[in-house]
Order: structure tokens, then C-alpha cells, then sequence
């Protein structure tokens, strides 16, 4: 007998499908006998290759003879969906419209939650990073900060198992002076690192690698910018730059310019021994100075690892490591973008607003939604008797919810088509409002773009199912007898999602006004200075031994009201924190963590800042020169006494001094943070920073002056200056544009919400022409009609006020909560979003009832 | 008499040729022999479907076979109707191709 050849399990059962299933087995049968008979004849690659033509041709033929069929349906359906569409040209153009809106107001949203989810994932062991942190255990509680001992990396990969490697890089240096050649310019970006972050992180090289980069003690990385900036076309590869003046490197590599959408951003890098060189290198396990970057085995427990270099900096401190108790912890990289914690439980970290902007463009899309199915189903009762007919015709009931279907999808389409339409042309000033930097392309990336299409779908569906389900369950005989209107229960169906249509939107108005009332307040509050006419320039090197010269100079210009000092950035006092201080009468066991500032003679006076108990600095004083203490009022809330009692007290916290006079409390931090409790006290030694006040006027003269005299008494010192305004506004930008953007989709919510009503008022309008008309000609007014008319829309969005209230009340106080300074929520809000609401509907119900109201009687009743 | 086109004409006629054992793979390759061009099993059979459908032909079910994976066959035979359309058509291409021979003879 012939050897049997079996064609393929597979290509059989395609086979099967194809064929009718009456003659099924013969002719299965039949080609598989010239499958093995060609098997034998030709091998059997020639009988597959005929047999996968065979189910080929099948297939083509199958397509053509059914799905071709059905293809003609649909596009029937379409057909339809575009007639209806032009007829109705007012309510597919709401339809749409408000749409598109919605949809463009999620896919911002959707853009912009991605590109925070986004943050570091490039590095190809996100994974397996981990940044070191610390809490500080003080009686005010947990100060967290991720600063650790530069000593800390090198132990930890010597003595945990678990981390693979290290890498500690340093904040950037601010104001280096960076020369090549003719070109010099200061930098406030210089990082120094460790090599090793190099193999940790994956951040891509054009020039170079990341094993030799940093590797000579003179070696210096600079990113694309940096290149472009220093060398121009020129080669930077082994070219010297030098750092203020006086230490020469040469560029090993040129990184690609780092994504905006990483943790680190690198633009000059130098090794971490350059810290050594310039003395900012400290060697104590006491002095937490740097960022420390750790890979972690990815099986090892994280909770044990914390534990294990917790015991390890408790063993190498010793005595000193009871008096601030420390707890060391793994961050991983991946939820720093999100989950950031700075001090006293600041969350810096973006998931709050990760979450807000999720839900409200999840309730933007929905009132774009409902808009949708409500116009559909209202408009029931006018597609009843189109209804009515195909059912008679021989339609059944799938048949008519499919075409009701294809028109939400035809609508839906279209709105995503103009949203991503809408998105392309305002994605610029999306960027600039929320600061972000994201690239159009990101709107075409796989993902995307496959989101874009499951929102769009899932919103067809979601929007059409109710119509499509209502409108095909009518009974022909009936709605053909006329018998059908619109009935009680969709109409309340209805009411219901205009009630939830506009409590989502009052909730939002209620947040919007909210956060803009909180923005409002830390931008007005009392500052405790007068941050006007206030600038300040930063010393470097050689110019800070020329400060009083530079001051006696200053104080001589006419435009100059008063000069101080500062050791930290005058406009943002944080920093420069420790614990240990100790005053007479303290409880031993009490724990405080207080903040110092150096800072010059007439400190008080140029901020202007009011005093509340003693007196300011004085030169009467010989002790003031480093002897005496100015304080703020939260460290005598700390010492729990009076600012009249602290005065003339003793207080040994950077040196054993007294204090001799408390000053009233500024702000001097990003609104969030409380007010840290911080001692001043003069030394002019430790001054980085001049600060003058300048007389109100001409600002920019004064500026002038203040400039010629810098280059007189420092001519080797470009001047830089900065005025406060700025910086307080730099402070409170991430703020305000979260709050812009809120504004935005709240309007955004409004006008869709108030859309829908407009579309469903004048639909109702219309419907009412007839009874309109007879209360005319029985002699109702105009105002009579108008008020029947509106009387029902009205009542919803009361009831929606209802609803929003104290939903709003509670998500708002528990957002305010996140502020150190807050307002409260005060009861005319509600009252104004109760009366903006009704002004948009009384705005979108108003003018259609109106114009019903005044249509000529005779005509409205003769339409027919 | 329905209409017959050319290639139902010549499956009716393999089928009779056939006499027992015509079934799709037969007929097809009585075909290829015969006409030098071997054609498609759906290409025959659905002309087949065509001839069983105007009652030219008839069906049943035959025996399987290993090499056809136990599957019976598909055997078609020809009816008396189909007879009668076979001669039929014999008829009139005899007729016509006499007409020529005459014509020709004449010519020569």
C-alpha cells in the first residue's frame, strides 16, 4: 500500500469551514487524495504548497461572495448615519463638537498623565534603581530628605550583598565659571558623579562611552546643548575647559541631551573627586551632602536592605548616631516622579495631580457623553416611526440597533478625528501652560494611539448602547399608531444624567475656584517682607572678600536704600538645617531641628522685617559679631515661651550665644512648607549672597547703578543679579499651572454641559411648537411660556447643585490639607458655583424659549 | 433541454465514460487526460453541483479509503435525463460537423 501523507491539522479545518457542509466529508476526502497522491509524486512540499493554494483561493472567494455583502450593509448603515447627520446639521454639530471637546480635554490630559508616568522608565535598569533616603527622627516629627554622607556609597557596596553598585552624584554646583577660549560663561549646572552612574543609569553617549568617560580625575562630560554652546562645529573631544579659572579639563564625552522627562538632568559633568579639589568633599558619616544612587539585586528584599544600612551608619557614627535618630529606605527611581517626600511629609511628587487630572478628564468625557445619548434619546420619538417603518419592512430588532450603533460610531469618529485635530494645533500652548515638553509625535506612538482609538470606541459604545437599545425595543404597531411619546421613563432617564452632567461640572467649578482661591491666598498672603524692589547677586571666589567694600560702594549710590548679606539663596531660606541645640531649661530628651543663616548687619531692616520682641543687630554691639542670636517666631513656639521671654536668653546651637531679639515670621519657602524654625547670626565670612533694596522709581537706573558699581569694585566678575518677585513667582509656578489647567477643562466641562442643555432646550422647543402655540392664542405672555419652558431645566441643575455640594466640600478640604498655609472653603463659593450654573443654563435654556415663546401663534400651529 | 456549457458537457460525458467509479478526483483526472490542461477541484465540482441541481446526474456515497483519511466518496452517475441530453447534443454536433464535411468536400 502507498506510504499515507496527511496535509496539515490546520489547513484541514480552514478546509472544513469552507466547504458546504452537506458534501463536507467527500470532498475533504477528495483533496486530500490528490494531497497524497502529489505528496508521492512530487515530495511533499509541492502537495503543500498546492494544498495552501487551494485553501487560498477558498478563502478569496468566501470574502468576495459574503463579507463583500456585508461590507454593503455597513456601509449603508454610514450612509444613513450621514444623511441623518446633514439633515439635523444644529444637533450633529453639538454632537460632535462637544465631542471633540471632551475627547481633546482627555487626550491632553491622557498626554500629560503619560508623560509623568514616563519619567525615567528610558534607563534600562528603571527597574533595579534606587535612590538612598533618610528620615530624621525629631520631636516635630519625620524630616525626610534623601541627602546621605559621601561615605555612605563606597560602605554600602563594600558591605551589603544585595547592592550591586553605586553612584553618587552631587547637586549641581551652582555659578562656576566655565572658559573655553574667548568663551566664558557661568553655569549653574555643573554636576559631579561618580563613573559608575554611567553604568547604572542608560543615559546614550554621541561621543564616547560610559566606561572611559570619567575615568581620569580631569575628565569632563558635557551633554549636545553644552557642545553646541562651548565648541560650536568644533570637535569638543579632548578639548580643555576650565572651571573658575583655575582647574583645566579636558571633554572625554558628549552625552545626548538628557529627556525632559528624566529625574537627572546632566549638562557639565566632572568626577566626584573635583569636590575633594575644591574643599565641598566632607569625609564625616555625620554630614549628609550628597545624592547616592544604588542597583539592587532585583531578589533582594528591599525592607531588609533599609534595615541593614540603617545598622551599618548607626555602627560607623557610634556615640553620635543616638542623638538624631536616623532610618535609612530605598526609593525607587520609578516613583520619585510621582512620590517625591521632602521634610516634614511634603509631597512634591505629581501623583496627587496624577490622580485629580485622571478624574477630571474622566468626568469630562462622560458629560461629553451624556450629552450624546440624551439628544439621541430625545430625539426618539421624532426616529419612532423611522423605527416603526424598517420594522415592518422586515428589520429585526439587531438590524435597527446595529444602525443605531454605526451612528454613534460615524459621530464619534468624527469628534476623535477633530480632537486629535484640535490637539495637534494647541499641543504648543498646552505645553506652555502646564510647562511640559511634550513632542507631537508622542500623539502617534503605538500605545497612544491605540488608547486614542479604545477611547474612542468605548465612548461610541458607551454613548450609543442606550439609544440603540431604547430605540430599537419600540413596538411597530404601536408607534406607527402614533401612540408612542417620548416615554416617562427615558425621559427620566434623562433628568437623571443632566443631574449628574451638571454635578460633575459644579464639582469641578468648585475645585477650579477653590484652588484658585488657595493660589490666591499664598500668592497675597502676608510675606512678612516687602519683596519689591528687593534683588540679590551671588558671590563667587575672589568677590566675597571684597563684600565690604562692595557694600560701603553700594550704600553710597543714591539709588540704594539699604545692603545686607546672606549665606543661603536670600529668596528661598531652606537649607542648612541640623539638630542638637540646646537652651536654658530645655528638656534634655526634647529633639529639635533648627535651620541657620549667616547673614549681615542690617538684615532686618533691608527685608524688611518687623521685629516682635528685642532689638535688631547693631554695631553698638561687639557680641553681635558671631555672639548674639536673631531668631524667627517658630523657634520661641519651639522653646514654648514668649518672643518677650526669649529675649536675653541662652541658646548654644551653632555657638553658645544669646539671643537678642525675635523677629516676626517671613516667608521665605515654596508655599507648601511651613515656616522652618531658623536662628540668624552675623559672619560675614560665611556670606555667598548680596542683597539690596532699591528706591522705589526708576528700577532700571537703579539697576544700572548698582551694576556699574559691581564692575567698578569686581571687574573680573560678570554681574548677575535676580530679583525676588522673580523667584517668588518661580516658587509658585507648578501651582498656578496645575490651577491653569483645572481653569481650563472646568470651562472645558461648562461649555460641553451647557452645549447639551442648549441641544436638549431647543429639541424640547421644538417638540412643544404645537402647545406653545394654543397657550398664545388662549392669551399666555411671553413670560408665561418662558417660565413653563424653563421651570423643568432649571429644577435639574438645582438638584445638581445639591448633589455637588458637599461631594465638592469634601474633596476640596481634603486637598487643602496638602498646604502648610491654606484658606479655608468658604460658603459663597458654593453659592456662586450654584449661580453659575443656573446663569449657564438660564444662558442655554433662555434663548430657545425665548424664540419659542415669540414664534408667530398662527404659524406655529399651521406647521403641520 | 436546459442549457449546457461546454465544460458540463464534457464532465457529463467523463461521467459516463467513468461508469462506476466517477467521483471528483476521477473525473478531474479524466479530464486532464483527455483534454491535456488539468483543471481545479472546485472548478469541477462546482459544475457538478450544477449538473445534479438540473438532474442530469445523480449522487451517492461511496466507500472511504486510507489515502483519502477514511473519507467516503462522493460517486456521481448519470441519470436517464442525462443520457438523453449527452445524445442529444451528439446529435447536433454531428448534424453540424456534416454540413461542414459536405461543405468542404465540395469545395475540394
Amino acid at each position: 500500500m502507498a506510504p499515507q501523507y496527511l496535509p496539515p491539522r490546520i489547513l484541514e479545518r480552514i478546509l472544513e469551514r469552507l466547504t458546504p457542509p452537506l458534501e463536507q466529508e467527500p470532498l475533504i476526502g477528495d483533496f486530500q487524495e490528490t494531497f497524497s497522491r502529489l505528496a508521492l509524486e512530487r515530495g511533499r512540499v509541492c502537495a503543500l504548497v498546492w494544498y495552501i493554494g487551494c485553501v487560498l483561493r477558498l478563502l478569496i472567494i468566501l470574502v468576495k461572495t459574503t463579507l463583500i455583502w456585508r461590507l454593503e450593509m455597513v456601509k449603508k448603515d454610514i450612509k444613513m448615519a450621514v444623511r441623518q447627520m446633514t439633515k439635523h446639521k444644529g444637533y450633529s454639530g453639538i454632537n460632535i463638537f462637544g465631542l471633540a471637546a471632551g475627547l481633546a480635554c482627555t487626550l491632553f490630559i491622557l498626554l500629560w498623565v503619560q508623560n509623568e508616568l514616563s519619567f525615567d522608565r528610558f534607563h534600562k535598569k528603571a527597574r533595579s534603581i534606587y535612590r538612598v533616603e533618610q528620615d530624621q527622627k525629631t520631636s516635630e516629627g519625620i524630616f525626610h530628605v534623601w541627602d546621605v554622607p559621601f561615605v555612605l556609597g563606597p560602605a554600602l557596596q563594600a558591605e551589603i550583598p544585595e547592592i550591586k553598585n553605586y553612584a553618587r552624584s552631587f547637586r549641581y554646583l551652582r555659578g562656576q565659571l566655565v572658559r573655553y577660549g574667548e568663551k566664558v560663561f557661568y553655569e549653574s549646572v555643573v554636576g559631579a558623579v561618580d563613573p559608575s552612574l554611567f553604568q547604572i543609569f542608560s543615559f546614550p553617549f554621541i561621543q564616547g562611552n560610559a566606561d572611559t568617560a570619567l575615568k581620569q580625575p580631569s575628565d569632563m562630560i558635557i551633554s549636545e546643548t553644552m557642545a553646541e554652546k562651548y565648541f560650536g562645529r568644533e570637535n569638543p573631544i579632548g578639548k580643555t575647559m576650565t572651571l573658575n579659572n583655575n582647574y583645566p579639563f579636558t571633554v572625554s564625552a558628549v552625552l545626548k541631551d538628557t529627556p525632559p522627562n528624566s529625574t537627572l538632568q546632566l549638562h557639565i559633568i566632572v568626577p566626584m573627586d573635583f569636590l575633594k579639589t575644591i574643599g565641598r568633599y566632607h569625609e564625616e558619616w555625620g554630614s549628609n551632602s550628597t545624592t547616592t544612587w544604588v542597583e539592587v539585586d532585583k531578589t533582594a528584599s528591599i525592607k531588609a536592605v533599609n534595615e541593614k544600612i540603617t545598622r551599618l551608619v548607626r555602627d560607623r557614627r557610634g556615640k553620635s548616631a543616638q542623638e538624631s535618630r536616623q532610618e535609612f529606605m530605598l526609593k525607587p527611581l520609578l516613583d520619585i516622579r510621582l512620590n517625591e517626600i521632602f521634610g516634614y511629609c511634603q509631597r512634591l511628587g505629581s501623583l496627587q495631580y496624577v490622580r485629580i487630572f485622571s478624574t477630571v478628564a474622566l468626568f469630562v468625557l462622560l458629560i461629553a457623553c451624556i450629552n450624546f445619548m440624551n439628544l439621541s434619546t430625545a430625539r426618539a420619538a421624532n426616529r419612532a416611526k423611522e423605527v416603526g417603518m424598517r420594522k415592518v419592512v422586515g428589520a429585526s430588532r439587531r438590524i435597527v440597533a446595529r444602525q443605531f450603533y454605526v451612528e454613534s460610531i460615524v459621530t464619534t469618529s468624527m469628534a476623535a478625528l477633530l480632537s486629535v485635530v484640535l490637539v495637534l494645533l494647541l499641543l504648543p500652548v498646552f505645553n506652555s501652560i502646564a510647562g511640559t515638553q511634550i513632542e507631537i509625535s508622542r500623539l502617534f506612538q503605538r500605545n497612544y494611539f491605540g488608547g486614542i482609538l479604545a477611547i474612542t470606541v468605548g465612548a461610541a459604545l458607551l454613548s450609543g448602547s442606550y439609544p440603540a437599545v431604547l430605540l430599537s425595543s419600540f413596538h411597530p404597531i404601536r408607534v406607527l399608531q402614533g401612540k408612542l411619546k417620548s416615554g416617562a421613563k427615558s425621559a427620566l432617564f434623562r433628568k437623571a444624567l443632566v443631574v449628574v452632567q451638571f454635578s460633575l461640572s459644579i464639582l469641578l467649578l468648585i475645585s477650579a475656584s477653590v484652588v484658585f482661591r488657595q493660589l490666591n491666598y499664598m500668592r497675597t498672603k502676608e510675606l512678612g517682607y516687602d519683596k519689591e524692589h528687593l534683588v540679590y547677586m551671588q558671590m563667587r571666589g575672589e568677590t566675597r572678600k571684597k563684600y565690604e567694600t562692595l557694600k560701603e560702594e553700594l550704600l553710597k549710590s543714591r539709588y540704594v536704600v539699604s545692603v545686607t548679606g546672606s549665606s543661603l539663596q536670600p529668596s528661598r531660606l531652606v537649607g542648612d538645617t541640623g539638630g542638637g541645640a540646646d537652651w536654658d531649661g530645655k528638656d534634655p530628651d526634647y529633639q529639635v531641628i533648627l535651620g541657620v543663616s549667616f547673614v549681615d548687619f542690617d538684615y532686618p531692616e533691608t527685608m524688611k522685617i518687623e521685629m516682635a520682641a528685642g532689638r535688631t543687630f547693631s554695631r553698638e554691639f561687639s557680641s553681635d559679631r558671631g555672639g548674639t542670636y536673631l531668631v524667627n517666631e517658630e523657634v520661641v513656639k519651639l522653646m514654648g515661651i514668649d518672643a518677650e521671654e526669649a529675649v536675653g536668653k541662652r541658646l548654644d546651637f551653632v555657638m553658645d550665644g544669646t539671643i537678642v531679639g525675635v523677629m516676626k515670621n517671613f516667608h521665605l519657602q515654596s508655599p507648601r512648607e511651613a515656616i522652618e524654625p531658623r536662628v540668624f547670626l552675623i559672619d560675614n565670612s560665611e556670606l555667598n549672597f548680596v542683597v539690596v533694596r532699591l528706591q522705589a522709581g526708576n528700577i532700571t537706573a537703579a539697576v544700572e547703578d548698582v551694576k556699574r558699581i559691581w564692575q567698578r569694585v569686581l571687574p573680573l566678575y560678570p554681574f548677575e543679579f535676580r530679583f525676588f518677585d522673580d523667584d517668588f513667582e518661580r516658587m509658585y509656578r507648578s501651582d498656578e499651572r496645575m490651577g491653569k489647567i483645572l481653569e481650563v477643562f472646568t470651562v472645558m466641562a461648562f461649555l460641553i454641559a451647557g452645549l447639551g442643555l442648549f441641544g436638549l432646550v431647543s429639541y424640547a422647543a421644538e417638540q412643544r411648537t404645537k402647545e406653545i402655540g394654543i397657550r398664545k392664542v388662549l392669551g399666555a405672555s411671553m413670560t408665561n411660556i418662558v417660565t413653563i419652558m424653563s421651570k423643568e431645566f432649571i429644577l435639574w441643575v438645582i438638584t445638581a447643585n445639591l448633589v455637588a455640594w458637599p461631594l465638592g466640600y469634601l474633596v476640596m478640604r481634603k486637598w487643602l490639607q496638602g498646604f502648610a498655609f491654606r484658606t479655608g472653603i468658604a460658603w459663597w463659593l458654593f453659592a456662586a458655583a450654584g449661580l453659575g450654573t443656573l446663569a449657564v443654563a438660564f444662558a442655554a435654556v433662555g434663548f430657545q424659549t425665548i424664540r419659542a415663546a415669540r414664534t408667530d401663534p398662527v404659524k406655529a400651529l399651521k406647521y403641520e | 433541454m436546459k442549457g449546457l456549457t461546454r465544460k458540463e458537457e464534457l464532465i457529463l460525458l467523463t461521467i459516463r465514460a467513468l461508469d462506476r467509479d466517477a467521483y471528483l478526483v476521477a473525473i478531474t483526472d479524466h479530464l486532464a487526460s483527455a483534454v491535456g490542461e488539468r483543471m481545479t477541484l472546485p472548478s469541477v465540482h462546482v459544475p457538478l453541483t450544477r449538473l445534479e441541481k438540473m438532474g442530469y446526474i445523480a449522487s451517492e456515497l461511496g466507500e472511504g479509503s486510507p489515502v483519502r483519511g477514511g473519507r467516503r466518496k462522493k460517486i456521481y452517475r448519470i441519470t436517464k435525463a442525462g443520457y438523453r441530453a449527452l445524445n442529444e447534443y451528439k446529435r447536433i454536433s454531428e448534424n453540424l460537423w456534416e454540413a461542414v464535411s459536405s461543405q468542404t468536400g465540395r469545395k475540394d
